[in-house]
């Protein structure tokens, strides 16, 4: 099942741990994307019910 | 390459959707916190996607592309080092970024006047300012290039009977969109258009991937393409396309990341469009929340772009085709023009085109947007403000920032008028951080030791300022000698250096000094912000 790449033997494990790693970056990423997409449109609403509101975040004033 | 009408109106409904939110937005800004930093209510998803959509500009998907075609995925490995360093740092300890966040500064140089003094506020306000607005001439022209090689627009337009470079109409475009973006709502509508933009972008480059990586074999076929491109990327560019740290001089080599790494590190206390996310976000805690996942999902979307670089790599290899070369094309430009070159050889589809341009412009308006809106919001606040009698009115705080956007546009225009590359993009860009991040060892030796004092401070900044200056100048001068005789070391070895001679002078002329020390414990403020609902 993954072998249905082949790579050059003179290069060693360097281009399928290479290979591997940005193959699986991509899909995780793309399946996070999904994830910010909707966790973003809660907090859009959040921060459309919060703008023009006061500040009451005066806790690290000195 | 043809545009279909079916683009144009993908491209046409786009703006109309980024422009309506923008109106919108703007209706419902109604403070100077609301225009500068979202009213500090950006809740993490909401800011990764943002962040997301303003780390992929036009310039850096050039250069992205540029990366790959030239070393392959040989970045992979060292980023995946600098990310087992970073994201226990920031993303897991908050290192200096929660702390950063507490102090409630929009600026470096703001916390610097409340740290430190008032006079070295604006000396680091001064130079901060300078190297980001110089670092930022080049997206224009940058973007305005990729995007005429890739559409294969003609070096020149014809407007009203006159010859202007289509270049020039472009940067035009490019500049007057973000104009308009920052002009309507500032940080609250960069943070909404941003969080849109950066699910475009990623959405449409996977699609340019699987399509480039795709037709890159008859019949076309994404496996098949994927060995195509790998065993072709192998073949030219052998151990090197892998391995970075491989004795070779095409090789990035372990000094480079060790530059890079540090150089990362400084630039989260001290760039200000990174400072300004952290200040808009609701506690410390969101800052390192986002950043950790920000950090993984950050790796696998420049893979995606590297990879459309890669593809142009393996189809037409390292050498610049004669009909190329016929222009006039430089070999240091051929490595920016390549990709745009390969795709516009191959041909993209109707649809995928109209959001490829949309992407495009957005990528543009959303990096532009945030980075010129950040320098504005800098050069208003520590270069103008502090030799201002009056205090501003919120009125007039914002019109200042505006008119400094505005006149920050027009000097784009006009460097890239006489612009011509001499230098790889991430090179340019690099270089220029690079006077920025003696600032981040102030601010974090401000942050964490009690004994960081003024005196020490600037002799810090002067040394990683003057030393990489006098460096560039010393290369510059020996190039135009003539002789072949260069500088026995690299510029990131002189980078590297002059951080660590700067750390150290800011260390020992502290340890001397006598003056009264304004440290106060941000640890404490981390942890009450932290337990607000």
């Amino acid at each position: 099942m993954f072998a249905f790449i082949q790579f050059d033997q003179d290069l060693g494990l360097w281009s399928p741990f290479t290979f591997w790693t940005v193959l699986i970056s991509v899909i995780l990423t793309l399946g996070f994307t999904v994830v910010i997409f909707f966790g973003g449109v809660g907090d859009l609403r959040y921060l459309l019910r919060s703008l023009g509101k006061s500040d009451d975040d005066n806790a690290d004033q000195r | 390459m043809a545009i279909a009408p079916v683009d144009w109106l993908i491209l046409g409904a786009g703006f109309m959707f980024f422009l309506a939110w923008a109106v919108y937005l703007n209706f419902k800004t109604k403070s100077v916190d609301d225009y500068l930093v979202s009213g500090r209510k950006i809740r993490m998803w909401l800011g990764m996607g943002a962040g997301i959509g303003g780390e992929i500009g036009l310039i850096s998907i050039a250069a992205m592309c540029e990366q790959g075609y030239r070393n392959g995925f040989a970045f992979v490995i060292g980023n995946l080092i600098s990310l087992c360093i970073m994201m226990p740092l920031f993303g897991i300890f908050g290192f200096g970024i929660e702390r950063f966040r507490a102090t409630r500064a929009v600026s470096v140089p703001e916390y610097i006047e409340r740290r430190f003094s008032r006079n070295l506020r604006i000396v680091v306000g001064m130079i901060n300012c300078f190297a980001g607005v110089l670092q930022m001439c080049i997206f224009p022209i940058g973007g305005a290039i990729f995007v005429r090689r890739l559409i294969g627009l003609p070096d020149a337009t014809a407007i009203l009977g006159a010859n202007i470079p289509t270049d020039w109409v472009l940067m035009f475009i490019l500049l007057l969109c973000p104009l308009i973006f920052t002009t309507l709502g500032g940080y609250t509508t960069l943070m909404v258009t941003n969080f849109f933009q950066g699910i475009l972008v990623m959405g449409t480059m996977t699609w340019l991937c699987v399509h480039v990586v795709s037709q890159s074999v008859e019949p076309a076929g994404f496996v098949n393409g994927l060995q195509h491109v790998w065993s072709g990327m192998e073949k030219t560019l052998g151990m090197t396309g892998v391995n970075p740290f491989v004795n070779d001089p095409k090789s990035y080599g372990i000094q480079f990341f060790i530059f890079l790494n540090v150089m990362t590190i400084l630039l989260q206390f001290s760039y200000g469009p990174y400072l300004q996310q952290y200040a808009a976000m609701d506690k410390p805690r969101t800052v390192s929340r986002s950043y950790l996942l920000s950090a993984i999902f950050g790796f696998g979307r420049s893979l995606i772009i590297f990879a459309i670089g890669v593809a142009a790599l393996s189809a037409m290899g390292m050498a610049m085709p004669e009909s190329v070369a016929a222009k006039g094309v430089t070999p240091t430009e051929w490595g920016s023009y390549a990709t745009p070159h390969y795709l516009a050889q191959i041909g993209v589809p109707a649809v995928l085109m109209g959001f490829l341009l949309l992407a495009l412009l957005f990528a543009d308006v959303a990096v532009t947007d945030k980075y010129i809106l950040s320098w504005s919001t800098s050069i208003v606040n520590d270069c103008i403000h502090p030799f201002r009698k009056t205090t501003a009115s919120p009125k007039q705080h914002i019109r200042a920032v505006r008119m400094t956007t505005l006149a920050l546009c027009v000097i784009f225009f006009l460097f890239g008028m006489i612009y011509k590359p001499g230098m790889t993009i991430w090179s340019f860009m690099w270089l220029t951080a690079n006077l920025i991040g003696g600032s981040g060892i102030v601010v974090l030796l401000g942050m964490y030791w009690r004994g960081a004092k003024t005196v020490g401070a600037y002799a810090c900044v002067a040394i990683c300022v003057l030393v990489p200056i006098a460096d560039v100048i010393a290369r510059q001068v020996l190039a135009h000698m003539d002789t072949g005789a260069t500088l026995p070391w690299t510029p990131e070895q002189t980078g590297l250096y002059a951080y660590l001679a700067g750390g150290l002078a800011m260390i020992v002329l502290s340890l001397f000094s006598s003056e009264e020390s304004k440290y106060w414990d941000l640890g404490q403020t981390v942890r009450e912000l932290n337990k607000l609902p």
